[in-house]
């Protein structure tokens, strides 16, 4: 392990830092290379720390780090609170597209129905929605039309 | 103006105008100087430190600095490219624009290395405070430090400054 080998080392430290120097202090910094290596660079990093603040760049303004801080504290603290939300909408957007998902098809047998009480011979409607293909696919393009609608709705 | 904000602002004037100073030293970069600023302003609120003294404060911001600053490098290979920009030679004169060559010379630290020097002597950080920001402990912040400082001198050397360049 690399330590001052210098007993005075912590002394020269701090009149480096504190720029006050003992003439004891001084005729010692000019016999010992530890000590005026320390010495050398923490009065170099002082005035490099000068030479900073006299010329300090622009801060952004405070209020803005703030605001902004607070908008994200805010906005990544409302997720977990805003999930049971999302998940109950989720849940009636799945229920209201099966509900839709069923209505050409109940629609399309009560049509048939009134055909044939009507007396209406010869009216044999294609099975649209029931039990083919089509209704398989109605009942998804329904839930997938209510999820947008609810997303949609919820980004407004 | 709101009671947080203006306990911010005041803990924001303390530490901002060092911290902003280093960090241009660090990224080389404005932009994301104040980007990295920004960050390390939104842990703090979020680490709800409105009650620590303003020395554990400092070493929190620095310590969350430097973890920004080197995800960063990990990023992009700031490193690289830093050690592109700064490679042409200081300048003969020590005295010669005298901040851009002590960035210069700066800049030939490590990270670790300016980070150290720069909390203990340009902030004045305590020992304690220094082993927070680095993650070290706090017995060998004199050990680091030493190795740093004669570093540094090695370096100055290197390029003429000597005992008597410095006030």
């Amino acid at each position: 392990m690399m330590t001052d080998p210098c007993p005075r080392g912590e002394s020269v430290i701090g009149a480096a830092r504190a720029g006050r120097w003992s003439d004891e202090l001084t005729a010692h910094v000019a016999r010992c290379d530890s000590c005026r290596e320390s010495s050398t660079a923490i009065r170099w990093m002082i005035e490099f720390g000068q030479t900073v603040d006299s010329a300090p760049a622009p801060l952004p303004d405070p209020y803005l780090i703030w605001l902004r801080a607070r908008i994200r504290m805010r906005s990544e603290d409302s997720g977990p609170a805003l999930l049971p939300i999302w998940i109950a909408g989720a849940a009636s957007a799945i229920g209201s597209g099966a509900i839709v998902a069923s209505l050409p098809t109940e629609a399309w047998r009560s049509l048939q129905e009134w055909l044939t009480s009507a007396g209406i011979p010869g009216w044999e409607l294609p099975s649209l929605v029931s039990p083919g293909p089509l209704a398989i696919a109605w009942i998804p393009a329904a839930i997938l039309l209510m999820l947008v609608l609810l997303f949609t709705a919820s980004e407004a | 103006m709101h009671e947080d904000e203006a306990a911010f602002r005041r803990v924001y004037e303390r530490t901002a105008p060092r911290l902003r100073a280093y960090l241009h030293l660090a990224v080389r970069d404005s932009v994301l100087a104040d980007d990295v600023l920004q960050e390390a302003y939104y842990r703090l609120l979020r680490a709800d430190m409105s009650d620590a003294a303003i020395g554990k404060v400092r070493s929190y911001l620095y310590k969350t600095v430097r973890t920004l600053v080197a995800d960063h490098g990990r990023r992009v290979g700031r490193e690289r490219r830093h050690r592109q920009r700064w490679s042409p030679p200081v300048s003969e004169s020590p005295r010669h624009d005298l901040t851009l060559d002590m960035e210069r010379l700066f800049a030939r630290l490590s990270e670790r290395e300016q980070m150290l020097l720069w909390l203990a002597y340009v902030e004045g950080a305590s020992h304690r405070e220094i082993a927070g920001s680095m993650g070290i402990g706090e017995n060998s912040v004199r050990v680091v430090l030493y190795r740093a400082r004669r570093r540094l001198a090695g370096i100055l050397k290197g390029h003429g400054w000597g005992p008597e360049d410095v006030r």
